[in-house]
């Protein structure tokens, strides 16, 4: 058997429990907040990445009064209920640097008639043209039938599962992956020509809640731009000959749904930094409080023989054994809580969100480890250091 | 001389005035003896052990333990010499409280890195001598203020010291204890060749052992007729 520093560290931890507890809740808490922030960071990035490579689209045309498109796809508010006629699809494509246009219809199924579900997004593409969900369905399937369509990967249906638009049936032929763009991973996918019928034939019902998309309407207009091409250049071009219509750079949009998300992770961040400096002020108090309670302890060691180094190694083992503990700890408990409740986090915080790869994890995991190692150093230096230098005899004579 | 020391002074200053716990102490104690020392509280006995021991600075004077200034050594050095040289018996229970019996007993080996079968049953031995052997997996809480005592006891003489410092050992013990206790101390020294010195109130126990000083307000003297 060994009867080390780790040794003696490990028993002093098991056997000071309430001390244990306080400073690993301590640490568990700053390392979760710190985990969580940086993970949702992370997550928000890489998903608004994912959904603009998965839109494949450099511009985005809508109607000049509707609402910016790209934050509503990415972070799944209510779409649009401005349209705009199709017979913009040919004007545009004939404007120098434009390769290709795709028409594109976003909907949310409501909660009035009888629907399957409210909160479905229905998106609607055209097979000729479409350059972004096309591609994966054809990969995937070859084409749709009739009264098939593709859901995102947020809903748990199988293929042959049959959801109910507006009281018909449609057979899930098969599933997108996941993007963590709320539009499509809370999306089901149809033609558009399908959904137009699927809008007639709600206003035919009195049961059924009205879609009041009509035919020839879509919601925006993809634009891929030709190599070489500037985006903004083009979208200048469009919103000169077509005032009445918005044209968006995704690049540039996704730069300011950023901004916008770093705002609101930057009080997260704070919350962070916060928990991080209690941690460390409540560390270092509790290990002075045990340090001072053990003064004759630390005495009784020296006269056995231990070096002031050893002293000052088992106060900072005590305090490295406890922040790996509660780093450990609170870094499990926040990757449960953002796993776990990734729908809250989607529908609440409307964040874009996509958990980043293992790698990343246990990347950040190891640098909130060095974090969590480097603060406690910073709050047990002093009373390891005191505990080191106390003369024997005075330790040993305190508390008479 | 195993145990020498010169002019060994120590001034305690406080706020206002100065206390000399110590003063002008010259002792030397060859291998193998077995001392006493008996005073009043507050006399300065406790005090001196430690500067003996290395627990406390000197301000003036030397130890020599082996003809080597303990106070010239580095702390490494002096906490070596501490673990293999000395062993120490406090006034009070020592044990580490978050420690069994076994552990505290094999703390002064773990700490020289060497905790083996022939440790263990160092250990064991020793506390079959103190006769508590079957109380090995117990930790301190679960003993008796005596029973830590004589762990302790036990404890002090695990890495064979040449040289053990007993500050009060058998204070607060019964008088069956204490006669325990006191054998154990004549029978190390004795078998083991181990030199003591102990410091004690009792003027029976210091009877019993080869020589007898007396301190008085930090001064050391020898006493030839002793009770």
């Amino acid at each position: 058997m060994k009867i080390d520093i780790i040794y003696l560290a490990l028993q002093n931890i098991k056997k000071r429990k309430f001390r244990t507890i306080g400073v690993v809740i301590a640490i568990a808490i700053a390392s979760a907040t710190l985990f969580s922030s940086i993970i949702l960071m992370k997550s928000m990035s890489s998903s608004l990445e994912l959904g603009i490579a998965q839109l494949g689209a450099d511009i985005m045309v809508v109607p000049r009064e509707a609402e910016e498109p790209l934050s509503a796809i990415l972070l799944g508010s209510a779409p649009s209920k401005h349209y705009l006629s199709r017979k913009y699809e040919e004007r545009i494509a004939g404007i120098e640097g434009v390769e290709k246009v795709a028409p594109l219809v976003f909907l949310e199924t409501s909660e009035q008639g009888c629907c399957f579900k409210p909160g479905i997004f229905i998106i609607g593409f055209d097979p000729e043209k479409d350059f972004i969900v096309k591609p994966w369905v054809e990969k995937q399937l070859g084409s749709l039938a009739a009264f098939e369509t593709i859901a995102g990967s947020g809903y748990d249906w199988m293929p042959g599962f049959k959801v109910y638009l507006y009281g018909f049936p449609f057979t899930i032929a098969a599933k997108m992956p996941s993007t963590g763009v709320a539009y499509f991973d809370k999306g089901i996918f149809m033609p558009l020509d399908r959904l137009y019928w699927l809008a007639k034939r709600s206003r035919e019902y009195e049961d059924i809640a009205d879609l009041t998309l009509r035919s020839g309407q879509v919601s925006a207009i993809m634009i891929q731009v030709a190599p070489g091409e500037e985006a903004e250049r083009i979208a200048k071009a469009i919103e000169f000959y077509f005032p009445e219509l918005k044209a968006v750079v995704a690049q540039k949009a996704l730069g300011n749904v950023k901004k916008q998300m770093l705002m609101l992770l930057r009080s997260l961040f704070a919350l962070s930094a916060f928990t991080w400096l209690t941690a460390v002020i409540l560390v270092s108090v509790i290990l002075s409080m045990s340090v001072n309670e053990r003064r004759r302890e630390f005495g009784i060691l020296r006269a056995l023989g231990a070096t002031k180094r050893f002293i000052f190694g088992e106060v900072i083992a005590e305090a490295y054994i406890l922040a790996t503990l509660g780093s450990v700890l609170g870094m499990l408990a926040g990757y449960a809580f953002l796993t776990g409740f990734q729908d809250f986090v989607i529908n609440y915080l409307n964040m874009p969100y996509l958990i980043p790869n293992k790698f990343y994890v246990a990347l950040i995991s190891l640098v909130i480890i060095d974090v969590s190692l480097l603060l406690s150093t910073v709050a047990s230096f002093y009373p390891a250091y005191r505990s080191a230098e106390l003369e024997p005899y005075e330790a040993i004579r305190s508390g008479e | 001389m195993l145990i020498e020391t010169q002019n060994l002074t120590k001034v305690y200053r406080l706020k206002e005035y100065e206390v000399e716990a110590v003063r002008d102490v010259n002792l030397a104690v060859a291998e193998g003896e077995f001392i006493s020392i008996v005073g009043h509280s507050g006399s300065g006995k406790t005090t001196l052990l430690s500067l003996i021991g290395g627990l406390t600075k000197p301000t003036y004077g030397r130890v020599l333990i082996d003809g080597i200034d303990i106070w010239s050594l580095s702390d490494e050095e002096l906490s070596r010499m501490r673990n293999r040289k000395i062993g120490f018996m406090f006034q009070f229970s020592s044990l580490i409280p978050t420690l069994t019996v076994r552990d505290n007993m094999l703390l002064p080996a773990a700490l020289s890195g060497k905790v083996g079968s022939a440790e263990m049953k160092r250990a064991r031995e020793l506390l079959e001598l103190v006769g508590l052997a079957d109380k090995i997996n117990a930790y301190p809480t679960q003993l008796s203020g005596g029973q830590q005592r004589r762990v302790a006891i036990a404890r002090a003489f695990m890495n064979s010291p040449k040289i053990i410092l007993a500050d009060e050992p058998t204070g607060d013990l019964d008088e069956k204890s204490e006669m325990h206790v006191m054998k154990l101390l004549k029978a190390m020294n004795e078998v083991e060749g181990t030199t003591i010195i102990l410091v004690t109130h009792s003027r029976e126990l210091a009877a019993q052992t080869q020589r007898r000083l007396v301190m008085k307000n930090g001064r050391l003297f020898e006493k030839k007729n002793f009770l």
